[in-house]
């Protein structure tokens, strides 16, 4: 796994931790902000920000990875390639078949 | 003719030719029909996914659970938010494959990864045996919203049937182009309505939703932290429920689906992380569900929260346009559910495991076929059997959920093995039913589906190690990161 993905992962994270195993700690209605009360507040608070973590996760990925982002793409037409030149084949074959 | 009325019947007819029209300018093929050839970019991604996120659920359940249960609702927040982070993670790995090996669905993805065509048959069959709960659930609250909306002029099966022709009608022609475009007037007349009412009603009665919620903490203090008014939906059950909707959320098919039409993985990468603003509107449309409390404290069905505040608080017209966004709110998940319904019994229970050799032709013709049977099954069963379904409704989460280890270990983990999926699936989806159907969920405290989603996890890995010998480790792993 490449350091920009590790990165991205453990922004990812967040999320789960907040939102999920937090949650035993934030279950109360004090004190109120903005209007909102506690526990809703903490929740609203992160799925606000959680757009914002995985920019971020995006930016640094983008950032670390980036020729290897490209090896991957050129990776993936050669592939691709290939499988076109595989169907052709089969094709081929059918046609020789039939 | 009433105007709520003519708003209703409008939105209806314009929203099905825009349907039918998104798909007459391209030649439909299978590509076309189940993928919108896969060419969507980041905006139309954005709208067909909204689309198929609110769904009547949004509309009538969520404001209801607000209503009547109280702080567990907040799971819905969460678990949305879980899963936009999950797909940024997943959704490119699947969709790579997919673009690779020109895969249409879920089934096919698990054929292709495990090489397996009866697992796919499998796959295939509990998806649909999910989804079909789920579509006759969008018949039954489009027919009740515009009954109250339409104040009775429009009955609920008369609503059904017109919506059923017209659904029908644009998938049949366009496919998912159809769905994506309709979701357009659909996200739009949605926003506004849950913006103007959920913004509205708490500062109509309260002056603002601040006061709205000092009055409900001093007459309800327990309704707004875990467990609410529920008794058995505390802190555990909602950390469990969030977790498995949430990593259950795209492994629905016609969500699973979806990933194949983007244009490119980069599309919904970036798509992935603006898509947790949709939680927004969900927090509005509770707060309809929290002034319904004070406001109208008696209603028998506390799903009618949403509906009957608006028909209390604005003119009837305006009623008549929050019931049109309802009704196409039921179309678009109708359309995209059916369709993905049917290509999964065409593609991967036909032709996988009957005839391999049908042709792509045959399988689209077929799928077209199989949109109006299924469509016709569910109409049937919410007319005369509407509660018949409600107990496949409550393990199709935790169904399909189940799918999460074979999905994920198949894109990242080159151990897992065929074998060790199909013993995880099938010991996870049929603990979930046999918990649910006994009583047991929660399940000492926790949602039933997250303890099968543990147990079948731990039974793949298991498994997976220790049927390695048996596999060529070269070709196992071929389309591993």
């Amino acid at each position: 796994m490449s350091q920009g993905r590790r990165l991205a992962l453990l922004l990812g994270f967040i999320p789960f931790l907040t939102l999920v195993f937090a949650l035993p700690l934030v279950n109360r209605l004090e004190p109120v902000i903005i209007g909102l009360p506690f526990i809703l507040f903490w929740i609203v608070l992160w799925v606000f920000l959680t757009p914002f973590i995985l920019m971020a996760a995006y930016q640094i990925e983008k950032r670390i990875n980036g020729d290897e982002g490209q090896k991957e793409v050129d990776k993936e037409k050669k592939k691709v390639k290939d499988k076109e030149k595989d169907k052709g084949n089969e094709k081929e074959k059918e046609k020789e078949g039939a | 003719m009433s105007p709520a009325l003519l708003i209703i019947l409008l939105t209806i007819i314009i929203s099905a030719a825009l349907g039918v029209y998104a798909g007459s300018r391209v030649k439909m093929n299978l590509e076309n029909w189940t993928v919108g050839g896969r060419r969507f970019g980041v905006i139309i991604m954005w709208l067909l996914m909204a689309g198929e996120i609110y769904t009547t659920f949004t509309f009538l359940g969520a404001s209801g659970w607000a209503y009547s249960r109280g702080a567990p609702t907040f799971y819905i927040l969460i678990y949305g938010t879980l899963a936009y982070t999950v797909s940024f993670f997943i959704l490119p790995a699947i969709w790579k494959v997919g673009r690779l090996y020109g895969l249409h669905t879920q089934p096919d993805f698990f054929i292709h990864r495990y090489e397996s065509r009866w697992l796919g048959v499998l796959v295939a069959a509990i998806g649909v045996l999910c989804i079909l709960p789920y579509l006759q659930l969008q018949l039954t609250g489009l027919g009740l919203i515009v009954e109250v909306a339409s104040d009775g002029a429009i009955g609920s099966k008369t609503a059904i049937l017109i919506s059923f022709v017209l659904t029908c009608l644009f998938v049949y022609t366009s496919g998912l182009r159809g769905a994506a475009w309709v979701a357009i007037i659909k996200d739009i007349m949605m926003i506004l309505a849950v913006g103007i009412v959920g913004i509205g009603v708490p500062h109509i009665y309260f002056g603002g939703f601040g006061q709205m919620f000092r009055v409900l903490m001093e007459k309800h203090p327990g309704h707004l932290i875990f467990p609410g008014a529920s008794s058995n939906m505390d802190t555990l059950w909602v950390m469990s429920t969030a977790l498995l909707t949430g990593l259950g959320f795209y492994m629905w098919p016609h969500v699973f689906g979806s990933a194949f039409s983007a244009k490119s993985a980069e599309t919904i990468k970036r798509n992935a992380t603006i898509m947790p603003f949709y939680q927004i509107p969900i927090l509005l449309v509770l707060m309809v569900g929290f002034t319904a409390l004070l406001v109208i404290p008696d209603l028998k069905n506390g799903d009618m929260a949403f509906l009957e505040l608006v028909r209390v608080t604005y003119p009837s017209w305006f009623l008549g346009f929050v019931g049109a966004a309802g009704a196409v709110t039921a179309m678009v998940p109708s359309s995209v559910l059916v369709l993905f319904a049917a290509t999964l019994l065409a593609k991967n229970v036909y032709k996988a495991g009957f005839a391999p050799e049908a042709r792509e032709t045959t399988v689209l013709r077929l799928s077209r076929i199989l949109v109006l049977i299924i469509m016709v099954i569910a109409l049937v069963l919410a007319f005369y059997y509407p509660q018949a379904l409600v107990n496949l409704l409550l393990i199709g989460y935790n169904g399909v959920s189940q799918f999460f280890p074979g999905v994920v270990f198949g894109l990242f983990w080159k151990k897992a093995t065929r074998l060790g999926v199909v013993c995880g699936l099938v010991v996870g989806f049929s603990l979930a039913a046999t918990l649910v159907f006994s009583g047991h969920d929660p399940f000492l405290g926790m949602n039933a589906g997250f303890v099968a989603l543990v147990i079948n996890t731990t039974i793949t890995i298991i498994i997976s190690l220790l049927t390695q010998s048996n596999i060529n480790n070269d070709e196992s792993s071929k389309n591993q990161e």
